[in-house]
């Protein structure tokens, strides 16, 4: 039997509805009807709790792991909607699922990587592939937690990490994650995958640096106080247009902050790793980004272009296909950056765009993604944390 | 610093300072052009969003003309309002004539609550919620901000916070009523209901198409009803033409049969219409007086429809036929006749049967003065046998009244033998007295004598005296004159009470037949019972114990001797159904202005079969020459002629229980 992976989509406005047509659909695709494990990706116009109920049901309560994102990819449906949920049913004699889940993450993350790999300890073998990590995009604080999580694992090469942070449409209230029947925020849904299999993987943003240099001259962890000695909002508001107060989300898709990559990464990356500002504060005119900074570290006012997204793709499926020298992957876990969906590309091109991704890297491979608020993909063999990016991960 | 590199240090100078100035500028554009992007990325979601708007509004209206199902429209009407404008609910409402209006589909509605609440909701036509879309406007708005309380009121009734209503005219009328909105709960992931020109330009578009779509609907509706109607008219003419029992035809004015239908051609004795057309060239041929042609054709000249015309033609086989032809000219522009459309009807059968009425006629009347004759012989014979009747009719009267009679004698008699026992008694006792006062009398004469013997020789005194005295003490003794005066006093005594009994009885019987009063008149039931029991008195006591339980009676008009003579036959009846000791329960009272009279007895009773025919005349349950059958059927009669009511209850073996219930008629 091998793996065996199917994946279901459905936009039906009932959740209830939703859930059992998209985990019908990825049973009958997969060709079981007691997977191994189900992972899912859904919108947030959902009644979440209603929508996870139906999927255990359809699914004879199949092990669950998932989050909400701001859009769904499949093989079949881009689809950056109030409204979809898919579903991938994996079964496998090959391959072993280990879901696990913390909650709380806002108030220490610290302590919440240190718990997460505690729990995942007892499972640790030496055919370990990798840990997908779903986590809450409106808290999660990224470099802390990789920290503790590794220490606390303690391994001498490190386990790679994947995965998105939940997205919750821009609400910025409330995203959710999933483990079995438990819908939560502020937490993280994570899977251990173990055996007989490998990840062939891919991370590139398309991003470019506009004007000179910054320094950041005042910081603390993953807020940025003052850059260049002014105030962050200060120094940054030339670029932003006139209703950037009331409209962060979208003025903060529109320009980033780039900073220089380590150089082991410029090779398999690029030059800058892009963070997106996911909050401000007016009052004191900071902005808070996913990782942490320090004092002195240069940053530059990067944009988004379409050029570099269209190019950075197609690295994206070489650098995959490079990987599996030539053999077809089981299946293909995406994590896609919410700032290169349609508030940067029409429709049409980012259907293009992903299409021409998948059709690189197989056709017929189940596919299932998220348009996230934060990416996790290696690079250069490192656990590192994106935005802007775009993370693909091929089990084969 | 020489020349030179002064020069050149200048020159690096402006050159620096141009760059500084170039990288100025360039900072501006690129900060510009970063602010333009923002823009451009934000038009182009806009934009993509109208577009995807345009395009699911044309995919819309090609399914809506794919189907002339209304209610099909209505489902993908609210399924487009969900899953394409993004509202969270939609409902539309229509109308049937003459009805309110109702729910005819809806979408975003999950729990079976809510899908039961909005499916079971109406609007009134007169609604104020219309008044004002009858009036011309638009569309009917609730933001999540409004504080109108109608509007607040129906947001809840169609479990909804924010709304748009549009009405869905055709012709100009309201013909149904498009209804999106939202929950409220998790409004901000669907479409908001806002006054915002985009947000109202989906859904105005929307409910354009829909009555545009229903309008072609309607159209199409009434088109097809019409092509159908067409069809079916035409079939039925077509039906009708071939199916005719009249013959119908089309010719030329010169005679040419142009058609005609199967019935036309079966009159004239030809198999198919076709072969009437083909061997009949010119109709004229057909016309057996030719005359008749021209008479026809003299009275379609003048335009009018000929009617009812009788003309006789010859048939395929040469036979000839009788039909009645009704004809209508048609003229060209020139007034010339250019067709002739008739309709032919076969009248052999009516002349056939018109000859055949003249010779019955003929027959009938010589008939109907034999019949006439026979008629008065019989009615003299009728005459006869109704005086027969009459005569039978008196005779049977008066058998009835002989039975009647009958009865009132088996009555008498056994009346008779109960008084004549009570009054034997009675009589007995004084006639003994009498004979003992008789003999009392002629002793009492003998001792007088002696006494009036002593008296005279109480003059003479002395020894002769004292004889006498001696004789007439021992006289006394002898007659027992002492005894005779004690006895007297009771012996009277007793006769008198004999006598009275005897009064008493003869008063009862006066009082049970009332022969001295007229038929009606005011009397005591309970005192009529009284008597009628006293009168029986004989026949029951051997029998049962009675019981009386008289209530206060009121006294009432009415027969009392019938009356009594009903308590008779009951009170006997109960009597003989004991065999031996019993009961008889005889209780009155009055109740609502009727006087109850009830006897039960604890007798055989009267099985189930039976009682049904107890009032018939001559049902008797008594062995043969027991009774006459009629006591009950009697009594039936004496109690409804004074407007009252019988009723039996009977269980075998335990007793039956006769009421009656007589209006209280007062004088």
């Amino acid at each position: 039997m091998a793996t065996t992976a199917g994946v279901g989509f459905s936009a039906h406005r009932n959740p209830a509805e939703a859930g059992r047509r998209a985990a019908a659909d990825a049973m009958m695709h997969a060709g079981t009807e007691k997977p191994d494990l189900v992972i899912v990706f859904a919108t947030v116009g959902y009644d979440q709790r209603a929508l996870i109920r139906s999927i255990r049901e359809a699914t004879s309560g199949a092990p669950l792991s998932g989050c909400s994102g701001e859009g769904i990819i499949t093989r079949d449906t881009v689809a950056e909607t109030n409204f979809g949920v898919s579903v991938m049913a994996l079964r496998s004699d090959e391959l072993r699922f280990h879901s696990f889940f913390v909650t709380d993450i806002g108030r220490d993350i610290s302590k919440a990587g240190k718990k997460l790999a505690a729990d995942i300890g007892p499972h640790l073998a030496a055919d370990n592939i990798a840990c997908f990590l779903l986590a809450d995009g409106l808290v999660f604080n990224f470099d802390p937690f990789l920290a503790a999580f590794q220490q606390t694992l303690g391994l001498e090469r490190p386990l790679p990490l994947f995965g998105g942070l939940a997205a919750d449409n821009w609400a910025s209230k409330k995203t959710y994650q999933y483990h079995d029947d438990q819908v939560f925020s502020e937490g993280i849904s994570c899977i251990l995958m173990s055996g007989s299999g490998k990840v062939a993987w891919g991370v590139n943003h398309g991003c470019v640096p506009v004007g000179t240099e910054r320094t950041i001259t005042r910081c603390s962890g993953n807020v940025i106080y003052e850059i260049d000695g002014l105030p962050a909002l200060e120094a940054l508001k030339e670029y932003f247009d006139e209703n950037w107060k009331n409209e962060w989300n979208k003025t903060s898709l529109n320009l980033c902050l780039g900073f220089k990559a380590p150089e082991q990464f410029r090779q398999h990356y690029d030059d800058y790793i892009i963070r997106y500002m996911m909050g401000k504060d007016d009052s004191d005119g900071h902005v808070k980004i996913q990782s942490e900074v320090s004092d002195g570290d240069r940053l530059w006012m990067v944009r988004r272009d379409k050029e570099l997204i269209l190019n950075g793709v197609r690295k994206i499926s070489m650098m995959i296909n490079e990987q599996m020298g030539g053999r077809k992957p089981k299946f293909v876990l995406h994590f896609e950056c919410v700032g290169r969906g349609k508030v940067v590309l029409r429709e049409q091109e980012k259907l293009e765009v992903i299409r021409s991704l998948q059709k690189d890297v197989g056709d017929g491979i189940p596919w299932m993604g998220f348009y996230t608020y934060g990416e996790i993909g290696p690079v250069s063999y490192c656990n590192s944390f994106h935005n802007f990016t775009s993370v693909v991960a091929a089990i084969y | 610093m020489s020349e030179n590199s002064r020069k050149i240090s200048e020159g690096s100078a402006e050159e620096l300072e141009r760059l500084r100035l170039e990288n100025k500028v360039l900072s501006q554009q690129v900060k510009q052009l970063v602010r333009a992007e923002g823009q451009i990325y934000e038009y182009q979601e806009k934009l993509d969003r109208q577009l995807k708007d345009y395009k699911d509004l044309y995919e819309l209206n090609k399914k809506l003309n794919a189907t002339f199902d209304i209610e099909k429209t209505f489902h993908l009407v609210v399924e487009y309002v969900i899953n394409n404008l993004e509202y969270e609910r939609a409902l539309i409402f229509h109308r049937i004539e003459g009805e309110d209006f109702r729910v005819a589909a809806f979408d975003g509605y999950y729990d079976e609550e809510s899908k039961s609440r909005v499916g079971d909701l109406t609007i009134k036509p007169d609604d104020p919620i219309l008044s004002s879309m009858m009036n011309g406007a638009e569309y009917i708005i609730r933001t999540p901000v409004a504080r109108d309380e109608h509007l607040a009121e129906c947001g809840s009734r169609l479990l909804m916070s924010e709304y748009l209503i549009y009405p869905i005219t055709v012709d100009s009328r309201l013909f149904s009523i498009l209804v999106v909105g939202n929950a409220g709960d998790n409004a901000e992931y669907y479409r908001r209901v806002s006054n915002d020109e985009m947000a109202l330009l989906g859904v105005g578009n929307l409910a354009e198409l829909m009555s545009s779509s229903i309008e072609n609907h309607v159209f199409f509706a009434n088109m097809q009803k019409a092509l159908e109607q067409e069809k079916l008219a035409e079939a039925r003419y077509r039906s009708i033409f071939e199916n005719a029992a009249e013959g119908i035809f089309r010719t030329t004015a010169q005679g040419r049969c142009i058609s005609c239908n199967p019935a036309a051609a079966s009159i004239l004795g030809y198999d198919t219409e076709e072969e009437l057309i083909e061997m009949v060239p010119n109709v004229e041929k057909l016309y057996v007086d030719p005359e008749r042609r021209r008479d026809l054709f003299l009275q379609l000249a003048d335009g009018t429809d000929v009617k009812n015309f009788e003309v006789e033609y010859y048939r395929k086989d040469g036979g000839k036929q009788w039909v009645m032809l009704s004809a209508r000219p048609i003229f060209d522009d020139d007034r010339q006749l250019i067709y002739l459309d008739g309709m032919l009807q076969d009248i052999s059968h009516r002349k056939q049967a018109e000859e055949a009425l003249r010779k019955l006629n003929e027959e009938l009347e010589q008939r109907v003065a034999e019949r006439t004759s026979q008629l008065k012989f019989a009615n003299d014979e009728l005459h006869m046998l109704t005086q027969n009747l009459e005569s039978a009719y008196s005779e049977l009267k008066a058998a009835q009244s002989r039975v009647l009679q009958q009865e009132k004698m088996a009555s008498i008699g056994q009346l008779a033998a109960g008084v004549a026992h009570e009054i034997n008694n009675p009589v007995g006792f004084i006639m003994s007295n009498l004979n003992s006062l008789a003999k009392y009398v002629d002793k009492i004469t003998a001792f007088l004598t002696i006494q009036s013997d002593v008296l005279d020789k109480c003059s003479a005194g002395g020894d002769e005296l004292n004889s006498a005295m001696a004789a007439m003490t021992k006289q006394k003794k002898a007659l027992k004159i002492d005894f005779i005066m004690e006895d007297l006093g009771n012996i009277v005594k007793e006769s008198l009470e004999g006598a009275e009994r005897v009064r008493k009885i003869v008063q009862d019987l006066k009082t049970f037949s009332r022969v001295d009063e007229s038929s009606f008149k005011s009397a005591d039931i309970n005192a009529g019972l009284e008597s009628t029991i006293n009168i029986i008195w004989n026949e029951l006591k051997y029998k049962a114990i009675l019981n009386k339980d008289f209530g206060d009676l009121p006294r009432t008009v009415c027969n009392a001797g019938q009356l009594n003579q009903v308590f008779m036959n009951v009170l006997v009846n109960s009597s003989q159904s004991i065999e031996t000791m019993g009961e008889i329960v005889v209780k009155t009272w009055c109740d609502d202005g009727k006087i109850h009279i009830r006897i039960s007895d604890t007798g055989c009773g009267i099985p189930p079969e039976k009682i049904g025919r107890i009032f018939e005349p001559f049902f008797t349950t008594k062995e043969v020459g027991q009774g006459t059958g009629l006591g009950l059927s009697i009594a039936y009669d004496i109690i409804k002629k004074h407007g009252g009511e019988i009723a039996v209850e009977s269980d075998v073996g335990k007793g039956t229980t006769f009421t009656f219930i007589i209006p209280v008629v007062n004088e």
